[in-house]
């Protein structure tokens, strides 16, 4: 930095004749406002026009390492802004690293006359920490650097110049003559008259207190969604540029001591607008646990409380997201036009942001995009994004500007054209989608793919459930068997008149039991029926059998109750019967065997 | 048959689909009540795996050696993870991507287990309504949609192998019984791809290839074995085999004898579940051979005349009597040969569960680990581990494929439960189904006794009392409700089996016995009508009480996300302690990417994946030695510890501490098993050492010399007397150990602290690159000095 100012004042000896002398500074007046985490400096000009025309035209000049770092710079007559642009080259005569810029007046100042200027510059990141590195509790001092005199193609009459600072600590000041510090100002009242290009460098050396909260990087992305809403979305890299902290971070410290906090920030607080809803805080890694909301008819104010509290040169990094409705920055503007109206940058309080990128997703359809924007340096790009079932994606309108302070966050204006069957797209693709799929199942449901009718294969197919079924009907052929061999174990057992009386009624019973068994058998032989009407014969021929079966059975009872009735002896009436009930066991034995070829198939 | 009808149907579709919205959102509680993040400590792993595979592909993830943890060994994630899980998230992402839907990956992964929950009362459904019936179907789903067991480790967040395999187990033994019953190669195909899906998921697809060899021979010697079951089980052993050694983490271990399986294994469940398995695939191979020879021989039986049957018979029985003795032979020479007699020790294992967590440190020091107690088995299964008994006894009652399938299934899950509380997760499901039978059996009996209740008074309205007996039976049998069994193979039961009602001689003792035990016997005669009523409201009672208990349990014990921690305050509102995050953002933002790492190992998961740091040792517990360098540095003193530190290129150093507010679960109480597990390793860490006066663990005044030394010790304690004196008014109080900590000044040498969360929850310390002077005494300088300079 020193060595910069030497070659500027090398230069400045070197050069300092020619110049633009258009102009005469009558009286400068420089307040450096070193109060905040940036510089503001407002140069307080009365110039007079001594040149041979009306002039519309002024140069206002600041050393490169400043000009690189200033993030507004306004020139007023009375308050009213006026046009400022970057000059491309210095002008004639001046030193080496000096970039200067350009005012075009609105209206042109006459011969002879004066104009009373403000310029106002604001520069970031010009604090240069030293020490560089400090302990937890350590006062935090910086270095700032600029040039003693208005720097000026023009003649300065008069000028004073005047660093206003945050505490009345101060180090050192450069240079001492004509300085005088009193309380947070260092003044100098009276620098008398400066030729053109007059150079010096001043350096105020001095005790900051305040975290130097520095946004290193901000993508905002702000999605229109037509059915009622705006998405915008904030990913923050936040960092403490402020004297970089060493050693030991002591909990207890920070927690309890009174300074153990200072250098160091736990929170940023922003202002959201009032209609803001749905806010989300978190990070990679999930919410971050600790923020506070308060909602007032003018604005929604978060506190956004970082994982961690900053100490110098810590980083973090976070998103905060919101939803806004449409109304009060979605406009209709005449023939079918919309118009977006939103802010270009943060809305935290006391940051400025290095590198701002605002993404604009506009819906998808979106056409004759144009954007409004308040500053000259942003530079626009043109993206795509595809979410929710997009197919063409959505139009990104891509806005980056670096070094950004609060006060540049002003609306700017995205016009385009929308129309309604664009926004009905995406419900109307998934009714297709969906009644496409329904139709297809029902069409498939409808369509036989078979390429042969193997009719062998299905009937065998068949056969087998029928088999299976008639294995489950052996069951129940099992269990008239086992009834039928209780009736001729009865028939056997009869041997005295009484149980040759009670006889008939056993037989009804037993008989009973059969009935529940026929209907479940003949329910399966339906269903036998239905497969193969052949099985399904062969089966009910088979039971019918057992029909007959029962009949001999119940003639072998009743003949034997009858012998006994007639006071046969019951051997005698046994061996009378044998032979009717041997064939009938055998019957018997044949149709159960019957049965089961019948299930072999 | 009986063909469904259309209301049936739709009704049953309307249960399930309410059934499956229920388990999906029983397990949002998580969510609700914390927030969508991931939990605990694996699950951060997979986690991070699965953000890989979205990002660089699928060969890259199958590729990866990940150099950010073991330092400076690293790991092969591709070949040591269960990639299952991570895939079906990556193809959920992709999916969803395809779509362009912009869903996070970490919501995918999220939401993965409660969706895979909803899917798994889907296969409860299926298999039950295959072994049983569609009713016992629908009950078991509800059941296992929220049965608490299942829920703890499928909440919303909880990104574990579990999430899925525990789908993928039931859908596997569903598709096994399906091909069981319907002889379909189709259905037995599906069997094979569920299987592939269950070993890619989970280490616990042991316990699928063992319990199926089981039930196959359970077949095979009750005499069921039929073309269907060969149907069933060929293809998923041989097939199922190659597909399992085609994933690297199980590789040739599935068909190997396993002998050193466990050191092959990556994570510790593996380690504790394969100590508890003897040999993977083998025990199916020699399943396999069994069936084999039992369809064999059947067919051989029906070739050969009975005569020379019973000739061969002897000839094969010889034959194959030499041939064992000889294998016998072969096998105890293999294992005395084996230096390691790693059969003896698994074989113990097998006889006694206890074994691993008792002898290995390291899976002891895991509270899952640990058998569970009996209160666990109430909280964690509620009234199902009560019903379960008795769906074992409705099993065996009517005992055919399906149900000796589950018979099968309750009995081994219960014996690995009590093996550790995670394998409670195993049984889970077992219980589900068999309770679900249960809970089915008896409320048809209930429902059917009050009915025909209601039947007989309206009959015995119309006609005054006629032949109560046969009235009685007729309105039992012809009224009791046919169960719906979907159509089904031909053999299959259609109605209640057993014999039909003896008309034995007296009916007065059966009308008796009718009375006292009928509604024990199938054919269900009706309990009296005002019993019924009673039961079918106890039974109502208890599910009521289960399903608040479910609610209860999801939303109290399991929704924690443990990295967040939750207190009221006085007005209702929550404080949040979100200091681990707090932590490991820090070191993500402020310390050079290439930064190493060491904390206890269970922080190393969260390490790599919320710092992206590399650690030293984490989670994945495969090297123990490496793990008890970490705990004997962390007991040693501190000059030790930094030298320990030093060599492993260690710059940050973590302790989690919760004696500020009372976090009970921090190093100070883990230090024992640090303690132990570096002892095991390190002979000159004894954990008598550590033990105070009386013979306890303690901090405060009575602790051993050697505890106030260690570095943990020192870590914890540093600066926080005078925290504490601010705090709570006494110095050097700690919360969690309730007492004054034994030494308040506490001052560190060789170690600086450079991050301490805001509830000191997570204090980290830099490793200093030399140690410092002004903090040592001058006495004690010049000792340290020479001991720094030795090393």
């Amino acid at each position: 930095m020193s060595r910069l100012c030497t070659v500027l004042v090398l230069a400045a000896c070197l050069v300092a004749s020619a110049a633009a002398a258009d102009f005469v500074v009558e009286n400068a007046s420089r307040r450096i406002n070193l109060k905040n985490t940036w510089a503001k400096a407002i140069d307080t000009l009365k110039a007079k026009n001594t040149g041979g025309s009306d002039l519309s035209n002024f140069v206002v000049c600041y050393p490169e390492s400043i000009a690189s770092r200033i993030a507004v710079l306004k020139v007023l007559i009375k308050k009213e802004k006026q046009e400022v642009a970057p000059l491309q080259q210095a002008p004639q005569g001046a030193p080496a690293g000096v970039s200067c810029y350009q005012a075009t007046f609105k209206s042109t100042v006459k011969k002879g006359a004066t104009v009373d200027l403000d310029v106002v510059a604001t520069v970031t990141g010009v604090f240069k920490p030293n020490p560089a590195k400090i302990a937890q509790g350590e006062k935090q001092y910086v270095e700032y650097y600029d040039n003693l005199y208005l720097l000026s193609p023009y003649e300065v009459t008069e000028q004073s110049s005047t660093v206003l600072l945050p505490t009345s600590d101060v180090r050192s000041f450069s240079p001492q003559d004509g300085g005088s510090k009193s309380g947070s100002k260092v003044s100098y009242a009276a620098l008398g008259k400066q030729g053109p290009w007059a150079v010096q460098q001043l350096k105020v050396h001095f005790h900051h207190d305040k975290p130097f909260k520095r946004v290193n990087s901000l993508v905002r992305e702000i999605e229109v969604s037509h059915w009622g809403n705006i998405y915008v979305e904030e990913t923050y890299e936040i960092q403490n540029a402020g004297s970089q902290h060493t050693g030991k971070f002591s909990r207890l410290t920070y927690a309890h001591s009174p300074d153990g906090k200072t250098n160091s920030f736990p929170d940023v607080k922003a202002h959201l607008p009032a209609a803001a809803h749905s806010l989300y805080y978190k990070d990679i890694i999930g919410n971050i646990s600790s923020s506070d909301t308060t909602h007032t008819s003018r604005e929604t104010l978060i506190e956004v409380r970082l994982r961690y509290p900053l100490m110098g040169g810590w980083k973090t990094d976070f998103t905060l997201g919101y939803s806004v409705p449409l109304e009060g920055f979605l406009y209709r503007r005449p023939k079918g036009k919309l118009r977006l109206l939103m802010d270009l940058s943060t809305s935290f309080d006391d940051v400025w942001v290095e590198q701002l990128t605002t993404r604009v997703v506009l819906p998808e359809g979106a056409k004759h995009i144009k954007a409004t924007l308040p500053f000259a340096d942003i530079q626009q790009s043109w993206d795509k994004k595809f979410t929710y079932l997009d197919t063409a994606g959505r139009p990104v309108l891509v806005l980056s500007k670096s070094n950004v302070v609060p006060e540049q966050n002003k609306p700017f204006a995205v016009d385009y054209s929308f129309t309604f069957t664009g926004m009905m797209r995406e419900p109307l693709l998934l009714i297709s989608v969906f009644a496409a799929f329904f139709a297809a199942v029902a069409l498939y449901n409808r369509l036989d793919f078979t390429i042969t009718r193997d009719e062998k294969w299905q009937e065998g197919q068949a056969h087998d459930k029928a088999l299976g079924l008639i294995q489950s009907l052996t069951e129940y052929w099992d269990r008239e068997a086992d009834v039928l061999d209780r009736l001729v174990r009865l028939a056997h057992s009869i041997s005295n008149r009484p149980s040759a009386d009670a006889a008939p009624a056993s037989r009804q019973a037993l008989e009973a039991e059969l009935r529940p068994l026929d209907e479940q058998s003949k329910a399966l032989l339906s269903q036998v029926e239905a497969l193969s009407p052949k099985l399904a014969a062969a089966a009910r021929n088979h039971g019918d059998k057992s029909k007959v079966l029962l009949g001999r059975a119940a003639k072998l009872l009743s003949d034997k109750s009858d012998l006994i009735k007639k006071d046969v002896a019951a051997h005698e009436a046994s061996a009378k019967l044998a032979g009717a009930t041997r064939q009938l066991e055998e019957a018997i034995r044949e149709w159960v065997d019957e049965g089961a070829k019948l299930a072999q198939g | 048959m009986a063909a469904l009808n259309a209301w049936g149907w739709s009704t049953r579709s309307l249960l399930l689909l309410l059934i499956a919205t229920m388990s999906f959102s029983i397990r949002l509680f998580s969510v609700v009540k914390y927030e969508s993040v991931i939990h605990e400590f694996d699950p951060y792993f997979n986690y991070r795996v699965t953000q890989f595979l979205t990002k660089n592909g699928f060969y890259n993830m199958w590729d990866w050696f990940d150099d950010r943890t073991w330092y400076p060994l690293g790991r092969v994630i591709g070949g040591t993870v269960y990639p299952g899980l991570i895939y079906t998230a990556g193809l959920m992402y992709q999916l969803l991507h395809f779509f362009n839907i912009p869903v996070h990956v970490q919501e995918v992964c999220v939401f993965t287990a409660p969706l895979f929950s909803a899917f798994c009362s889907l296969a409860a459904y299926g298999l039950v309504s295959e072994c049983w019936d569609t009713g016992a179907g629908l009950a078991a789903a509800a059941l296992i949609g929220m049965v608490p067991s299942y829920i703890s480790r499928s909440v919303a967040g909880s990104y574990d192998n579990e999430g899925v395999a525990i789908f993928a187990l039931v859908f596997t033994f569903y598709t096994f019984i399906k091909t069981v019953n319907s002889g379909s190669l189709r259905w037995g195909t599906i069997n094979l791809l569920a299987y592939f899906y269950m070993v890619l998921s989970w280490g616990g697809y042991s316990f699928v290839i063992n319990l199926i060899p089981i039930y196959c021979l359970a077949c095979v010697v009750t005499g069921r074995l039929t073309a269907r079951h060969y149907l069933a089980f060929a293809p998923l052993v041989f097939v199922g085999t190659l597909l399992a050694a085609s994933i690297p983490v199980v590789g040739f271990n599935a068909v190997m004898m396993s002998e050193h399986f466990a050191s092959f294994l990556a994570s510790i469940p593996v380690v504790g579940f394969n100590a508890v398995m003897m040999s993977e695939h083998f025990a199916s191979f020699l399943v396999a051979a069994v069936m084999h020879a039992a369809l064999a021989v059947r067919w051989v039986k029906a070739l050969l005349p009975p005569r020379q049957f019973e000739y061969a018979t002897r000839l094969v029985l010889l034959g194959g009597a030499c041939g064992l003795a000889g294998l016998v032979l072969m096998m105890l020479g293999y294992v005395l040969r084996s230096p390691t007699f790693g059969w003896t020790g698994r074989s113990l294992t097998l006889l006694d569960p206890t074994y691993a967590s008792r002898f290995v440190p390291i899976i002891a020091s895991v509270s899952e680990h640990q058998p569970p107690s009996w209160p666990s088995y109430i909280t964690d299964l509620h009234f199902a581990a009560l019903l379960a008994p008795a769906g074992i006894m409705a099993a065996f009652r009517k005992l055919d494929n399906g149900s000796l399938f589950l018979v099968l299934y309750g009995i081994t899950a219960v014996y690995f439960s009590g093996v550790m509380v995670r394998l409670m997760l195993v049984l889970a499901p077992a219980v589900c189904c068999l309770s679900g039978v249960a809970i089915s059996d008896i409320l048809t009996t209930l429902t059917s006794s009050l009915k025909a209740g209601y039947v007989s008074f309206q009959k015995s309205q119309r006609t005054s009392a006629t032949g109560e007996a046969s009235e009685d039976g007729g309105a039992s049998t012809s009224d009791e409700p046919a169960t719906p069994t979907p159509s089904k193979t031909p053999s299959g039961r259609k109605s209640k089996s057993g014999k039909p009602a003896s008309s034995s001689d007296d009916k007065s003792s059966r009308t008796i016995y009718n009375s006292l035990f009928g509604w024990l016997s199938s054919e269900s005669n009706p309990l009296p009508a005002p019993v019924a009523a009673l039961g079918l409201l106890l039974m109502l009672g208890l599910m009521a009480l289960y399903t608040i208990h479910c609610v209860g349990v999801s939303a109290d014990m399991y929704s924690a996300p443990s990295i967040v921690l939750q207190s009221h305050r006085q007005d209702g509102s929550f404080y949040v302690f979100d200091d681990f995050r707090e932590a490991y953002a820090w070191l993500r933002h402020n310390t050079h990417p290439e930064t190493k790492v060491a904390s206890w190992w269970d922080y190393g998961y969260q390490t790599t994946a919320m710092a992206n740091r590399t650690v030293i040792v984490d989670n994945n517990t495969w090297n123990t030695s490496h793990i008890a360098t970490v705990g004997r540095a962390m007991s040693s003193p501190e000059a030790k510890a930094w030298r320990i530190y030093r060599s492993l290129d260690v710059e940050y150093v973590f302790v989690v501490f919760g004696g500020m507010i009372g976090y009970s679960s921090d190093d100070i109480n883990k230090f024992l098993w640090m303690v132990r597990i570096g002892g095991g390793v390190y002979p000159e860490i004894k954990e008598q050492d550590y033990i105070g006066e009386g013979g306890q663990y303690r901090i405060d005044s009575g602790a051993s010399p050697t505890m106030l030394k260690s570095l943990m010790y020192k870590l914890s304690y540093h600066d926080f007397a005078p925290a504490a004196q601010r705090q709570f008014g006494m110095n050097g109080y700690d919360r969690v150990r309730n007492t004054q900590i034994g030494k308040t000044e506490v001052p560190l040498k060789y170690f600086e602290e450079v991050f301490t969360s805001e509830h000191w929850m997570m204090r980290i310390y830099r490793v200093r690159d030399q140690p410092n002077r002004d903090a040592a005494k001058p006495a004690s300088r010049g000792g340290a000095k020479r001991k720094a300079a030795r090393a």
